[in-house]
């Protein structure tokens, strides 16, 4: 049997060693975390930034599209024509062509908020089906034997796309005759629930300063884009369980950037590549490829603006602002 | 009983050999662990200074990307070199009171920059380009003289209109004649009805250059302009320099002799932002905002290499630190390419260990040029910029 004074130095060494062993570990494992928490700085800085991105993306789309109709009526006329609109040269966006102002939809010195977040089913979804019209062989899904009258035919007897919600279409009547009107609205509306896991990482913000120039800030965090607790409706304040602390610790731990962009129409000038030496370089001539025409090239380059499809407009400039504005 | 000293167990010499041989296996394991640990944790530690770097990198970079302080730094004046420049002489940073004067008015005849959103809103007819986009470098005018309806000049003299030839054939044997005409004897004045956007394309390019130019038109901006006739011009008035494809504006691609948007001059080359440090010469970083750089398809390396030794000049941001710490680098690079504005950010940081290099780069969207020019006053400084009704700072935009 070993002596206790041999034991007790066994066990100082191991204990040592193992005490050595132990803070190495924690050290390493310490640092390990502060490098993450320091990577959630930049990865909420990127957040902040793809906002920016999102931001002028909706400000492009919605000189266009994405307002209710007045009516609010299946076919009406859901299209505006910019923020000036390009029609009168007046403020918009608006539905129709007034030659007055009319920034109704989007008050001049006004805010509108945008939580980031998936949506159960966003309007208009449509279903995930890569291929709806699979060329069929004997070992594709659903085969068919080398002689068979479908083997290798590209038949389109599937519309390509469908709508995620059922609207009844039946491949036994391809004219359509099952298809029912009544999920439409459905469709068109989608689920707009957000999916728990993608809420409170990022928003945006953007508020009307004139015609086409506007404050974006630009979050990443769980404020939603709420300015203050006072602002806040009481269903809003539900939101942050009516705890004022909790919203302001969220709201002090986000990134926010201010930027300052002006959107324009203009989408591209119309010679987005013109004819000029595929015809001849000596003489004037009008011709260009038509609007339509593909990118690919076949001998001479079949290339029109249509390419380009910034159809929404495009942002004629940035500005980061230095400070926090007074208005957002 | 007093015990006898030489009656105590001791070790035999196997005993006291496997006894050294285990106790060496331990300490061995014990210290290769720990070295192994400790060489883990420098590791971890190295690592860690990395990417430490690596993240500030990143954040300088988007620094830079917001706030262009790469190219012109509004707090150091030895950081301002792209601000030099007179009347029609600028550069990118040159402020517009000096380079390009005058007030915001909506007439025809107003000259230089109007910052409003209105003033180059399409819906706008001040702003429509009228031009012939089939005339070409060598045009015969077949389509007649679109420089009456559009013009640099917002009044024309007869003498200012190209004399026309005319060839006629006829006579035993046939003969060719050509008489040339020339509207100099029939006198008089003629009003041009439209002269404010050739007005701003060229007073755009003067007081910034091509990336500046490009920057401030709209996406759908045809870069051709009519001026009263001289021998710089097709026989339409449009100067050489835009529609010969020869040019320092445009590139030869296809040998496209007319106007032309900005896809066709940035496809095959580029318009950059030059890095203030690639010369002390004012004239010379001025050529080098009025010249394409071939940077598409039939590139060689060279040019590459021209264009990124002016253009992505790297900031040393570590130039000062512990030798175990790693180097730090950045730059960011400003392009026009297939008409998008194109902002290149690289972060290199070396290994104090290795001398390794390595490089992340990435292409991000931030402040535009214009955005940067409205972030500084005049003379120096940011400019205070709010929405609360109060007076802001006049920015290099300010007339």
């Amino acid at each position: 049997m070993p002596s206790p004074a041999r034991s007790g130095t066994i066990l100082i060494i191991v204990a040592g060693i193992s005490a050595l062993l132990a803070s190495l570990t924690l050290t390493f494992l310490v640092r390990m975390r502060a490098d993450a928490e320091e990577m959630e700085a930049v990865v909420r800085e990127t957040q902040a930034r793809i906002m920016l991105m999102s931001a002028c993306n909706w400000i492009q789309e919605a000189s266009r599209i994405g307002w209710p109709a007045p009516d609010n009526t299946v076919g009406a006329n859901k299209e505006t024509f910019g923020w000036i609109d390009v029609r009168d040269n007046k403020l918009g966006p608006k539905f129709n062509a007034t030659n007055a102002d009319d920034p109704a939809l989007f008050p001049l010195r006004t805010a509108k908020r945008f939580p980031m977040y998936v949506m159960e089913r966003p309007p208009f979804a449509t279903q995930l089906t890569a291929s709806y019209n699979p060329i069929r062989t004997p070992v594709s899904p659903n085969p068919v034997d080398y002689g068979d009258a479908n083997f290798g035919k590209p038949y389109l007897r599937f519309p390509d796309p469908q709508p995620a919600v059922n609207n009844g279409w039946d491949q036994s009547q391809p004219t359509g005759t099952t298809v029912s009107a009544g999920s439409f609205a459905e469709w068109e509306r989608g689920d707009q629930r957000p999916r728990s896991h993608s809420i409170n990482m990022s928003w945006f913000r953007v508020w009307r300063e004139s015609g086409a120039t506007f404050v974006v800030t630009c979050g990443a965090g769980g404020s939603k884009g709420f300015r203050s607790w006072i602002d806040m409706t009481p269903n809003e304040q539900a939101e942050f369980n009516n705890d004022q602390s909790f919203f302001e610790n969220l709201r002090n731990s986000e990134v926010r950037l201010w930027y300052r962009v002006e959107w324009s129409a203009a989408v591209m000038a119309m010679d987005y590549h013109m004819l000029d030496h595929s015809l001849g370089r000596d003489r004037d001539h009008y011709m260009v490829w038509p609007m339509n025409a593909s990118h690919s090239e076949a001998g001479h380059e079949y290339r029109t603006q249509t390419h380009a499809r910034n159809m929404g407009g495009t942002i004629r400039w940035v500005q980061r602002l230095i400070t926090e504005p007074t208005n957002w | 009983m007093r015990a006898n000293r030489f009656n105590h167990r001791g070790f035999t010499l196997i005993e006291l050999m496997i006894a050294i041989s285990l106790g060496m296996m331990i300490v061995y394991t014990a210290t290769a662990a720990f070295r192994v640990a400790s060489q883990s944790v420098t590791t971890a530690n190295r690592l860690s200074m990395e990417n430490a770097v690596l993240r500030a990198g990143y954040q300088l970079a988007h620094r830079d990307l917001d706030f262009w302080t790469n190219v012109d730094d509004p707090n150091d004046t030895g950081r301002q070199g792209l601000r030099a420049g007179g009347a029609e002489r600028g550069m990118p940073f040159t402020k517009f009171s000096v380079s390009w004067p005058g007030a915001v008015a909506d007439g025809e005849d107003a000259t230089g920059h109007d910052p409003r959103d209105t003033a180059w809103a399409m819906g706008n007819p001040r702003v429509w380009w009228r031009g012939q986009m089939a005339e070409k470098n060598n045009t015969d005018l077949r389509f007649g003289r679109y420089s009456l309806f559009a013009n640099r000049s917002s009044t024309l003299d007869a003498g200012q209109l190209s004399p026309i030839s005319v060839s006629t054939t006829g006579g035993t044997p046939s003969t060719t004649t050509t008489t040339t005409n020339s509207y100099a004897s029939v006198g008089g004045s003629i009003s041009v009805p439209h002269s404010w956007a050739y007005g701003q394309i060229s007073g755009l390019e003067k007081a910034l250059g091509f990336y500046g130019l490009c920057d401030y038109l709209p996406a759908n901006a045809v870069y051709a302009f009519y001026v009263p006739w001289n021998d710089n011009c097709n026989r339409g008035g449009i100067p050489k320099w835009l529609i010969d494809p020869s040019g320092s504006f445009n590139n030869g691609d296809g040998g496209q002799q007319t106007p032309r948007g900005k896809y066709r001059n940035s496809y095959q080359t580029s318009y950059g932002i030059i890095d203030p440090r690639s010369s002390n010469d004012p004239n010379t970083l001025r050529d080098r905002h009025r010249r394409h750089y071939h940077l598409g398809y039939h590139s060689g390396e060279g040019s590459h290499n021209e264009f990124n030794l002016w253009s992505a000049i790297a900031d040393n941001h570590l130039a000062v630190r512990p030798q175990n710490w790693p180097g730090l680098e950045v730059s960011v690079q400003r392009l026009i390419k297939n008409t998008r504005f194109v902002n290149v950010a690289r972060v290199t940081w070396t290994n104090a260990l290795t001398g390794q290099t390595s490089e992340m780069s990435f292409s991000a969207f931030g402040t535009t040029l214009r955005g940067a020019r409205q972030q500084r006053k005049q003379d120096g400084g940011w400019a205070k910029w709010d929405n609360d009704g109060s007076t802001n700072d006049a920015t290099l935009d300010s007339n």
